[in-house]
């Protein structure tokens, strides 16, 4: 409230052009501004509103997922990463890593030759016909992800093992207002 | 362009300029906070791990009744675990299955980090040939998040005893092996094997070794500290003791330090920075568009009064 007189005087008695000069120096804050929302977005972390049931119920439709761009390498498994298919992201799991050697039987998923045990997964975890061909070996620098809604998720098991520089980062914050 | 033109426009990037102002100040507030949240979160996971936290109810010498009262607490408490030289010096429970300690500290509390537990299906007396203890894989060397360091061969040499109080008195371990394996692995992981068996699986159990020193006896019940090893899926690192008849000294007591005051391996980075590393990161980001945008601001109020002047 103070500097409510000086700027009022200001206003009345100002030449001409400073009143361009104020608007620039605005559009270059807001431009300012957008380019570090933009770069944080673009090269630290991924925002996605996710929209498939594949990972319910640890990730549902019309969360925000947030993710972090730099943590590509040294995944482990159970992390749950953002990856591309056909145009669209998705968040998945990864559940084996370089070197493990992962086959899926009549009972389920099976990792270096065991049946894993799976509290949080509901769904019997089959083959998909037509996808990859198992047992397979995850070569190096892969990971093999799935959804947690093994009856219908498309992943690894369509698409093959993936190449952790291919995934766009490992989910960091999620974010959810409805189906709670 | 007439006066009142001019003082409208004016008006309207004033508007703007504080409603952009108030908008950044709002999300610095909301990042700083939701920081705050996970900084403190993370910490709280490790409240009620740290040793000095249980070491009120530690077994001593002249009397085993602070021991008892964390007994009477949690009648599952049953044990307490010593790793000379190390953070490991914790209570041991057992329960009723093996999924309930997992995040069930010793005294029955709902926690994240849980407590060290004796498999369900082991004698409570550790009479089997082979006892297995659980515990997490913990950042800042909470409950078992030390073990891995035992895959070093220099750590494993320094440290090659522990204690094991149960039924009322100290039982020394004598540390033979440091073994990396697969959670599913039963051969390892089948705790209480008949005595029939016992010399295959000592056999199984020493070839996988990476760390080993000594021999096991005919007649020694093994005590197996099991924890996950993030090096691989699925993976599980133990330490593999000797519950011995004789108590050992802690070569360690005494030394400056509550850890013994011993060179320790140099650790991961903890687990609160790590995850906070990029939320702290973006909020000094944001800390130093706001600083730019303050100096503009600052910048364009100090013309003001001179052109007020003119």
């Amino acid at each position: 409230m103070n500097d409510l007189a000086p700027r009022r005087m200001a206003a009345t008695t100002t030449p001409p052009t400073s009143l361009g000069k104020d608007l620039l120096l605005l559009l270059i804050k807001i431009v300012a501004i957008a380019t570090a929302l933009v770069l944080i977005f673009t090269l630290l972390f991924g925002i996605v509103r996710y929209q498939d049931p594949s990972m319910t119920p640890a990730v549902k439709d019309g969360d925000l997922v947030l993710y972090d761009r730099h943590a590509r390498s040294g995944y482990q498994a159970q992390d749950a990463v953002v990856v591309e298919f056909e145009g669209v992201q998705q968040v998945r799991r990864v559940v084996a890593i370089a070197g493990d050697v992962v086959d899926i039987a009549s009972g389920g998923l099976v990792v270096n030759g065991a049946l894993q045990q799976e509290p949080q997964i509901h769904e019997p975890t089959g083959r998909y016909i037509g996808g990859v061909s198992f047992p397979l070996t995850v070569p190096p620098g892969h990971v093999f992800v799935l959804g947690d809604a093994r009856a219908t998720a498309t992943d690894s098991r369509v698409y093959g093992c993936v190449k952790a520089e291919d995934t766009l980062g490992k989910v960091m914050l999620v974010i959810r207002r409805r189906g709670i | 362009m007439s006066v009142t033109a001019r003082a409208i426009g004016r008006g309207a990037i004033t508007v703007v300029d504080r409603v952009l102002n108030t908008s950044i100040l709002t999300v610095i507030v909301v990042v700083m906070a939701f920081a705050g949240y996970a900084l403190w979160d993370s910490n709280q996971i490790y409240n009620g791990t740290d040793k000095e936290y249980y070491s009120i109810w530690k077994p001593t010498e002249d009397n085993g009744r602070s021991f008892a009262e964390l007994q009477t607490i949690n009648p599952e408490v049953m044990a307490w675990l010593t790793v000379y030289g190390t953070t490991i010096d914790y209570p041991v429970t057992q329960g009723q299955d093996n999924m309930k300690y997992i995040n069930t500290n010793s005294e029955g509390k709902y926690s994240l980090a849980g407590s060290i537990f004796l498999d369900h299906t082991n004698d409570p007396n550790f009479g089997d040939v082979n006892s297995i203890l659980y515990g997490h894989h913990m950042e800042k060397n909470a409950m078992f998040g030390e073990i891995d360091s035992f895959a070093d061969a220099g750590v494993f040499a320094d440290h090659q005893y522990g204690n094991l109080h149960f039924g009322g008195q100290d039982h020394g371990i004598r540390f033979v092996a440091f073994v990396h394996t697969d959670a599913y692995d039963l051969d390892v992981f089948t705790p209480g094997v008949s005595p029939g068996k016992r010399a295959s699986y000592v056999d199984g159990l020493l070839a996988k070794a990476t760390q080993q020193r000594g021999t096991v006896g005919e007649d020694d019940r093994l005590i197996l500290l099991s924890t996950c090893s993030a090096t691989s899926t699925n993976g599980r690192d133990l330490l593999v003791g000797v519950i011995a008849d004789q108590v050992y000294d802690d070569p360690f007591a005494g030394l400056d330090g509550d850890d013994g005051g011993h060179a320790r391996v140099d650790g991961p980075a903890g687990l609160w920075l790590s995850t906070l590393a990029w939320p702290l990161g973006v909020g000094a980001g944001v800390i130093i568009v706001g600083a730019v945008v303050g100096v503009i601001i600052s910048r364009r109020r100090r013309t003001k009064p001179k052109r007020g002047m003119k």
